[in-house]
């Protein structure tokens, strides 16, 4: 089932990896570095998956997390970032993240915790 | 010297205090956030080490060269910010830092379960339930952290030299009692502990260089210093490798001296399928550690299924430092060739873990071929063969199995052993124990019938007795004398395999 993804990351190459595999699968995704537009982005429309970075200028992906539970229950967020601690992974659970991905990581391993949502996202519509 | 180590709970009162401390002697203040941020810059890829604990602990295992090298790295971090003589220190397992260095004031806290709740409620906005929930989970995955990183058990009392239970004390008097602790005499550092500590922060310097240096990066090495001299040892099969050792430690600041020495013992591990939790591994290495040897593995395909493969050597995936790729940290999938290594790769990253690891490689065919593999490498004290010939049925498996340890012990000239009898052979067990019991009871009962009996003993040798029936003489010493000797070398046997000497 094609899904509908946000990518928030600063760094650009992040979202254009992302963009060039998850489509490949048959998702529509939208890409976004800069924090502000994305929650603007956020705040207008419905998302299956948002995918977002933790560490960025201005906007912190742990304040993602809480506008996307705002906005929607039924999004599945997943936190990627490079400076991940455990207080930190487990705050994102805590507050609702569906997963948490460390980078580096292999694009497989992005592609399984999509997939996973998208299981999840399945199994709550029946 | 006082240099104070405090492991804080997170949301606890740790960070106060070391700040309260710091503020009250002018000692230098350093936190784990620093060493965290620190461990970022320098390319170790810590978030992996920290998510893998809550996400799987399988992974942990495949992260052995990040946790050496996060020790490393926190190890530096102490040595060099107390190069002064002072440190005040917080943060995670704090006191499980430096571990063996005496003269190290190393402090546990203990606060309200309720008071952090407030803390996390107000710091992280969430609601009371979720904030317990937080802090229990989040104490779980510290409790695994120690574990798996420290080997350390998070309640064993005997690591800490004091335990502040901060329910009904004041920050202020905390900091008091540390600081007056801190002064005491058991806590100065002595020339011996100085020296320690030095020759500490002079090997975690040395693997954090070969680590950042490309050619040494990926190569499993033991790192030790003493006095100043730096000791690298290497594998074997690194041999052509050795000189970038010493080139990658040119500019280690500190080092008198450094020498590269080869592993001198091997264990070649031959099977057809490996399992890193069974009973053959636990067995093999704990032989490697007893003997200080490194483990390589051959993974023996003996129906042919990988005569299309190239042998490929598995080893411990280095990779350089320096991880400012242009990729964002998201990396591309690795070939996904469907083969089959049959456990040979967890294998080699569990041997990793425990620094024994000589890398592993597959082969396919059968005596012939195991030689041609193994013959230019041949530095190995012992061959062990566990399940070889699965295939053929039980006869012809332990048949073919008996035929290439023949042909190995005659060919490449080292002792070769069938898995099942490392046990038996090398290894002190409960068997053992009462094998060796009941031979020293028939030990001293031999001797205490030949230091009792003496009159008759010598009547058959060489008196009456002996006269009248001569031949009973030699019979008896021709039977009684290997039979002595059997019993008697059984336990001076396993008296040295208690002592470690096989």
């Amino acid at each position: 089932m094609p899904i509908q993804i946000l990518v928030l990351d600063d760094e650009k190459i992040v979202g254009e990896r992302l963009k060039a595999s998850l489509e490949k699968e048959g998702h529509t995704l939208e890409i976004f570095i800069n924090p502000v537009a994305a929650l603007n982005r956020i705040k207008e429309k419905v998302f299956d998956v948002v995918v977002t970075d933790i560490r960025m200028d201005d906007v912190d992906g742990i304040q993602v997390l809480e506008e996307v539970r705002k906005k929607s229950q039924k999004t599945k967020v997943i936190m990627i970032t490079g400076y991940a601690t455990l207080e930190v992974a487990r705050e994102s659970l805590t507050k609702g993240a569906f997963d948490f991905i460390a980078k580096p990581f292999k694009l497989k391993e992005i592609r399984g915790a999509i997939q996973k949502a998208e299981d999840a996202l399945q199994a709550e519509e029946n | 010297m006082p240099i104070v180590l405090i492991s804080s709970s997170p949301h606890g009162s740790g960070g106060e205090l070391a700040q309260n401390l710091a503020k009250k002697t002018g000692w230098p203040l350093y936190s784990r956030d620093q060493v965290v941020e620190k461990a970022h810059e320098t390319g170790i890829k810590l978030s992996r080490l920290e998510t893998s604990i809550i996400k799987s602990p399988v992974i942990s295992e495949n992260l052995a060269r990040e946790k050496n090298l996060y020790l490393a790295l926190v190890t530096k971090t102490i040595c060099e910010t107390a190069k002064n003589g002072n440190l005040v220190y917080y943060g995670r397992a704090g006191h499980l830092l430096s571990p063996g260095i005496s003269g190290l004031l190393r402090v546990g806290l203990g606060s309200a379960l309720e008071m952090r709740i407030e803390h996390a409620m107000k710091q992280l906005n969430l609601p009371q339930e979720k904030a317990r929930d937080y802090l229990e989970k989040l104490d779980e995955d510290i409790k695994k952290w120690i574990h798996y990183v420290h080997r350390e058990d998070s309640q064993n009392p005997l690591v800490y030299d004091l335990f502040l239970n901060l329910q009904h004390m004041s920050i202020e008097n905390a900091t008091a009692i540390l600081y007056e602790t801190a002064l005491l005499q058991d806590f100065k550092f002595t020339v011996e502990s100085q020296q320690k500590m030095d020759d500490k922060c002079l090997a975690a310097n040395a693997k954090i260089h070969l680590a950042d240096h490309i050619e040494t990066s990926g190569m499993d090495l033991s790192v030790r210093a003493v006095n100043g001299v730096v000791t690298v040892t290497y594998m074997p099969r690194q041999e052509a490798s050795a000189d970038h050792i010493s080139r990658a430690l040119e500019e280690l600041s500190g080092c008198r001296e450094t020498i590269c020495t080869m592993a001198e013992t091997n264990i070649l591990w031959i099977q057809e399928s490996f399992d890193p939790k069974g009973k053959n591994f636990d067995q093999v290495t704990q032989l490697a550690k007893r003997w200080g040897a490194a483990v390589e593995l051959l993974r023996l395909d003996s129906e042919g299924k990988d005569r299309s493969q190239i042998p490929v050597m598995i080893e411990n995936q280095g990779g350089s430092l320096s991880l400012k790729t242009d990729t964002g940290g998201v990396e591309d999938d690795d070939a996904d060739t469907g083969y089959d290594d049959k456990g040979l790769a967890r294998t080699v990253e569990k041997l990793v873990a425990l620094g024994r690891s000589a890398g592993g490689f597959p082969i396919s065919g059968a005596g012939r071929e195991v030689i041609d593999a193994v013959k230019d490498n041949n530095n190995y004290s012992l061959i062990v063969l566990g399940n070889l010939f699965l295939s053929k049925g039980n006869e012809t498996s332990t048949r073919l199995t008996r035929e290439l340890g023949l042909d190995l012990r005659e060919k490449l000239k080292v002792p070769v052993i069938a898995s099942g009898e490392l046990h038996s052979r090398f290894l002190f067990g409960k068997t053992q124990a009462f094998k060796l019991l009941g031979f020293i009871l028939t030990t001293v009962l031999i001797y205490w019938l030949v230091f009792t009996f003496q009159k008759p003993i010598l009547n058959v040798l060489g008196g009456d007795l002996h006269s009248k029936f001569k031949w009973a003489a030699s019979i008896g010493v021709a039977l009684f004398v290997p039979v002595v000797a059997y019993v008697y070398s059984t336990v001076t046997g396993l008296v040295l395999k208690i002592i470690d000497i096989d």
